[in-house]
């Protein structure tokens, strides 16, 4: 690009034309109680990185990322440090398995690890808590990545499946993503509701004409045709729903981007500001209700991402490229006297700096009697138990928030081998989906985790 | 499993004092029975990496005639196979594979005497399919400016400030406070244009009336009436022309904010049938990205499109069915025009009416997806009719809709048999627009497309040479097929290549000024053909350290069609970097065991062949302060278990061995014939492939006539019922 335009003149913030808060559609996120008097989250929010913890290592050293109890009181590991008081915020949960098929892989972890599937052979969680809980909403489903297609990165290296083994790539611009988000919500548009909006008699359109395709095929090239009525009738929803006014957690929606150049969405000196800014926009649209089921995917599994790039970072080294999966395989054990360990140790807690920022956005945001934290389930999770043995056992897996009283933290929960099924069936639950069982084996809640 | 009983072992010390949860293993469902088809997926996934895609054998013994009993074959499935995670496959499936492998890995069932055709399928239309179908179906002017200079995105931040309109004015528009709107997106206002090489001067005009310099940039010269004019000075940087992630020479870059293509697991093309898929977020930006035409168009440009001043009363049916013929590729059916004359009766005025059958035809999935459904003939099959035909050869030669001769040929039945699709085949070919398509297959197949964004620790290495190091591989390419032999051992095995000033620096050549690419010869024999080029050795390199895993692999994968399953668990670790060590040594050592060595043998002594090129491609003597050792070996060339060595001192070498077998001229027609039909390969099409191989062979590697002949093979125009 020889243009002077694009490398200059970078605006700060993103912020909704007008601005005002009334400008900004509100889904109803209202409280709700089950029927039978339960409390239920308003959202959920996956929180990914890649390449796993250090868990038990080859030699047979015991976890590096686990927390414990003691006095009645979590002890955070070193690689958890970063989270400090928010550990109270927190249920930390030792000891799922995904099971062992592809067990000591990479891709055969991610596919599993939000559809209970092995092989990706099915819906993931959050796609099936968009298609329920957040039908109504003006976008059911945000998936934001930060440098997540770097390398046209696809396949198995996302974590959230349209249906079996089939993903879509998030989107990793936080600019893109903002507008997308709010560009409708702004008040600037020149139609009148009374106007003719051409879109949405196309949309009818459009509708009569997938309904008449799908009728004349079968299988896979049928359910094609399903997700695309699934599309027509969210974008029409979007056009058509009288918005009420935006809930207070809504007040000043923007977004700051210093450091985002979308022309660098893959340099890693940028990745400090895109993980914030994608939090913030992620954040942002939730609390203005415009969607309640969010995944956050940083990088992925086995990229080039070289996290000694990252500045301001406690790995970084401007003279030294250290990759994240290169540094997952430290070796044997839990060697301080390698740089490969502590490097992968530096990382660990740079995830966990990153998921930290993530609560404080929410805990920020009053909501109710409470913050947005309070009546939010947010999960943090990986591929990949430990990173140099790929076991698929004793999974990291942090389960933060109130769920709207759902969920009681600041404990460790001991989940002694059981299947992580039984965590998603636990998550769809909090968020007020009494499925009897979801994926492969999570066929009872995660006992001791809700209620 | 030794790390998992440490495990529970350990959790039992932690849990000590709680009540233990009572143990028990995770519930195991019994696994179903598979159909036909999903058995015959399943042994792709599963098997085929070792024991090869038609049980011929590979890494593990060959499956075709075997004598073995249902029953036992089965249970050494159930409780073996693969032998990496029996769990994989167990009860149903492993009984469903065993009948498979019995009766369909035979000499009889694979001798192709009949030829299963590939299934039907609705193909949604990628990024570049999508951005330059528009562009042709409205006629819009891509730019004044050579194809070859990136269109500038200016960009007004409002801040806050109601407008209602923006336009860019200035020296390249003549001033004309009128001819170039701005489209608001999202907060901001842009606008995209290819400008002419020059230095320019303009204002943004706010309201229709308000003058302004761009804030934007900051670079001025006074305007004569004592305030300023931005300047933007426009040098063409040729090596910054291609390799964008939507390609084409479209200036609007109506594609810009679609969502990114996902891709098929094992699949390498931006392409795929079954991986594209449209979700609110597609159809979001589909609307916008309509609209955003629309508005490029303009009045004139709409009046002109529709060409019928009777107002829409007189004009929608006959627009309807015009455009229509061209944005669905067949004439639309009587309810169809009704339909879209309806929706323009519903607009406030005739543009509006017309705008809407324009928008709406450009969300309809008629448009949007590439039928192959074909018709039903009675005997199960379809065959494609002569519209599908002539979509088929448009996207897949010159990757947009049909031209008006294209469509005529369909209407007048001139597609109906084989010499009329390769008459078309080669009319298309020879269009330049074909150029586009090629690159993008070049690119894919070589899986350079990231090489821009790559990180570095070379400090020449920028996404500017980034894009050098694809456009001097695109233009090779072309370059080998449409002016040079032809040939495909020629991609392989030429001595020369085509660089720019700062390419040439990278090879360690002298007097190639300037950003444009210029024809060179290797005159020091180090490399040679595409093996030889920067962007492949740069996608096969870490930032740091070159990977002749990676470089074994692309070489296996990507020229020979040979597949490796993943690493087994706990595979271990890659080598640690060892300070005295070359890379070389390193993954020497890591692969001397017998364990890894039954997979690596095959893969790093490749590599290793390339060790003497770092990173960025650049050549280098020493790695790590050692001296690179020259040479490495290429084992099993045609088929694994072969049980042959190739020994090579150089990448000329290299590439001779690999341009001289079977397996690379096979596998480069089979990667051309999934690029062409989106999809792998199944099983049953292998009997389709072949004789494209085989002509591909016996013809010497013709690229083009590969090409003309992936569309008037037998099976090109029937399918099956898709699974």
């Amino acid at each position: 690009m020889t243009s002077k335009l694009r490398s200059l003149g970078r605006r700060r913030f993103l912020w909704t034309l007008g601005g005002a808060a009334a400008a900004v559609p509100f889904a109803g996120l209202a409280s709700r109680v089950l029927g039978d008097g339960s409390a239920t989250a308003r959202r959920v929010l996956f929180y990914y990185f890649p390449d796993g913890v250090p868990g038990v290592s080859q030699d047979g050293e015991g976890s590096l990322w686990n927390p414990w109890e003691e006095g009645g009181a979590v002890r955070l590991s070193e690689a958890l440090e970063p989270l400090g008081d928010l550990a109270r915020e927190c249920v930390f949960v030792r000891g799922l398995q995904m099971g062992s098929a592809d067990e000591g892989s990479h891709p055969g972890g991610a596919k599993k690890l939000l559809t209970g599937m092995d092989g990706g052979r099915g819906e993931s969680l959050d796609r099936t808590l968009a298609r329920t809980a957040g039908a109504s909403d003006p976008h059911p489903h945000l998936y934001l990545g930060v440098m997540a297609n770097q390398d046209g990165a696809s396949g198995d290296k996302h974590i959230s499946y349209l249906g079996p083994e089939h993903t879509v790539p998030p989107e990793d611009d936080p600019i893109r993503a903002f507008g997308r988000l709010f560009r409708d919500a702004t008040p600037s548009a020149p139609t009148p509701s009374a106007a003719w909006d051409p879109r949405r008699s196309i949309l009818d359109v459009s509708r009569q004409e997938v309904e008449a395709l799908r009728g004349s095929i079968g299988g896979r090239q049928r359910s094609k045709l399903e997700l695309h009525l699934d599309a027509i009738r969210e974008v029409e929803a979007r056009l058509t729903t009288d918005l009420p006014p935006a809930p207070s957690t809504c007040d000043d929606p923007r977004v700051a981007t210093d450091g985002v150049d979308p022309d660098r969405l893959y340099d890693p000196s940028t990745f400090p500001a895109l993980l914030r800014a994608q939090t913030d926009v992620m954040v942002t649209a939730m609390a203005c209700g415009l969607t309640r089921v969010g995944v956050l995917q940083c990088s992925h599994h086995t990229s080039e991402l070289i996290m000694s790039r990252l500045p301001g970072s406690e790995m970084y080294d401007a003279g030294f490229d250290m990759r994240s999966h290169q540094a997952s395989h430290y070796g044997a054990s839990h060697d301080r006297g390698n740089r490969l360990f502590t490097d992968y140790l530096k990382q660990r807690r740079y995830w966990v700096q990153g998921f930290r920022y993530l609560l404080e956005q929410l805990a920020a945001r009053p909501e109710g009697d409470g913050t947005m934290l309070d009546h939010s389930l947010v999960v943090l999770c990986s591929e990949v138990s430990d990173g140099n043995t790929h076991s698929h056992h004793d999974m990291p897996f942090v389960v933060a928030g109130r769920a709207g009283g759902a969920l009681s933290t600041g404990r460790v929960l001991d989940a002694w081998d059981r299947p992580h099924g039984e965590l998603l069936l636990s998550i769809a639950h909090a968020m007020g989906q009494r499925f009897d069982s979801y994926g492969q084996a999570g066929s009872q809640p995660l006992p001791g985790l809700l209620g | 499993m030794r790390t998992s009983t440490l495990f529970l072992s350990l959790l039992l010390l932690a849990g000590c004092g709680e009540e233990l949860a009572p143990l028990r293993p995770a519930p195991r469902e019994r696994q179903p029975a598979l159909s036909a088809d999903e058995a015959a997926a399943r042994y792709g996934e599963l098997c085929a990496s070792c024991h090869g895609a038609i049980g011929e054998g590979g890494l593990g013994p060959p499956l075709s005639d075997l004598a073995m009993e249902h029953g036992a074959l089965t249970e050494v499935i159930d409780l073996r196979m693969p032998e990496n995670d029996p769990d994989q496959c167990r009860d149903g499936c492993a009984e469903s594979l065993a009948t498979f492998v019995l009766t369909r890995l035979t000499s009889e069932a694979l001798a192709c005497e009949a030829v299963p055709p590939a299934p039907r399928r609705l193909r949604l239309l990628n990024r570049r399919e999508y951005a330059a179908s528009v562009v042709d179906l409205l006629g819009l002017d891509a730019g004044a400016a050579p194809a070859t200079c990136e269109p500038t995105t200016f960009t007004y931040d409002p801040a806050g400030r109601a407008l209602s309109s923006v336009h860019v004015a200035g020296t390249f528009n003549g001033w004309d406070a009128a001819a170039w709107p701005m489209t608001r997106s999202g907060i901001v206002w842009t606008l995209t244009r290819a400008l002419p090489v020059g230095v320019h001067e303009y204002k943004l005009v706010l309201n229709g009336g308000e003058w302004i310099p761009d804030p934007a940039n900051p670079d001025r010269a006074d305007d004569g009436f004592g305030g300023s004019n931005s300047r933007l000075e426009i040098t063409c940087d040729a090596s910054a022309s291609s390799g964008g992630s939507t390609g084409g020479g479209d200036a609007l870059d109506l594609a810009r904010d679609l969502p990114l293509e996902a891709r098929a697991e094992g699949y390498v093309f931006d392409n795929s049938a079954e991986a594209l898929q449209i979700t609110s977020v597609h159809l979001d930006e589909l609307l916008r990205a309509g609209e955003r035409a629309l508005a490029a168009l303009g009045d004139a440009g709409l009046d002109a499109l529709v060409g019928c001043t009777g107002g829409r009363g007189a004009c929608a049916e006959g627009f309807a069915r015009g455009f229509g013929r061209r944005a669905f590729r067949r004439p639309l059916t009587d309810a169809e025009a009704m339909r879209y004359q309806t929706l323009a009766a519903e607009a406030p005025d005739d543009r509006a009416g017309y705008r809407a059958i324009v928008l709406g035809m450009l969300v309809s999935p008629y448009f949007l997806y590439r039928s192959e459904l074909g018709q039903a003939q009675g005997d199960g099959t379809f065959r494609l009719d002569a519209y599908e035909v002539a979509t088929a050869l448009s996207y897949g030669l010159v990757g947009t809709t049909p031209d008006d001769a294209l469509l005529d040929a369909a209407a007048s039945g001139a597609l109906d048999d084989a010499a009329g699709v390769e008459a078309q085949a080669r009319r298309l070919l020879a269009d330049p627009r074909s150029r586009t398509v090629l690159a993008a297959f070049a690119r894919e197949w070589l899986g350079i497309e990231g090489v821009p964004d790559a990180t570095k620790q070379d400090p020449a290495f920028d996404a500017a040479l980034g894009r050098a190091m694809i456009a001097e591989t695109e233009q090779f390419f072309l370059h080998v097929v449409f002016e040079g032999s032809g040939r495909y051992r020629e991609l392989l095995e030429a001595d020369y290549t085509f660089v720019n000033a700062r390419l040439a620096e990278l090879y360690g050549m002298s007097g190639v000024p300037g950003e444009d690419l210029t024809r060179v010869a290797y005159a020091d024999g180090r490399r040679s053909g595409l093996l030889g080029h920067a962007s492949v050795l740069s996608a096969t390199a870490h930032s740091d350290q070159s990977s002749p895993i990676r470089r074994g692999l692309f070489v296996r994968r990507r020229l020979l069609c040979q597949e490796f399953p993943p690493p087994p668990p706990d595979a271990g670790a890659v080598p640690e970097v060892d300070p005295t060590a070359t890379t070389r040594e390193r993954f020497a050592q890591h692969t001397a065991s017998d364990f890894c060595a039954s997979c690596h043998r095959y893969i790093d002594p490749v590599g290793f062949g390339l060790e003497p090129f770092g990173p960025t491609g650049r050549w280098r003597t020493e790695d790590n302060g050692q001296p690179i050792e020259l040479g490495g070996d290429m084992l099993d060339v045609e088929y694994l278990g072969a049980g042959t060595h190739a020994p090579f001192e150089s990448t000329p070498e290299l590439a001779a061995i690999v341009a001289d077998s079977d397996a690379a001229s096979g596998c480069f027609a089979r990667q051309a014939y999934r690029f062409v039909r989106g999809a792998r390969e199944t099983l049953d099409e292998r009997c389709a492939v072949a004789p494209i191989v085989d002509g591909f062979r016996e013809g010497g590697g013709d690229v083009r006539e590969l090409f003309v002949a992936l569309f008037t093979s037998p099976d090109f125009r029937t399918r099956r019922e898709a699974p």
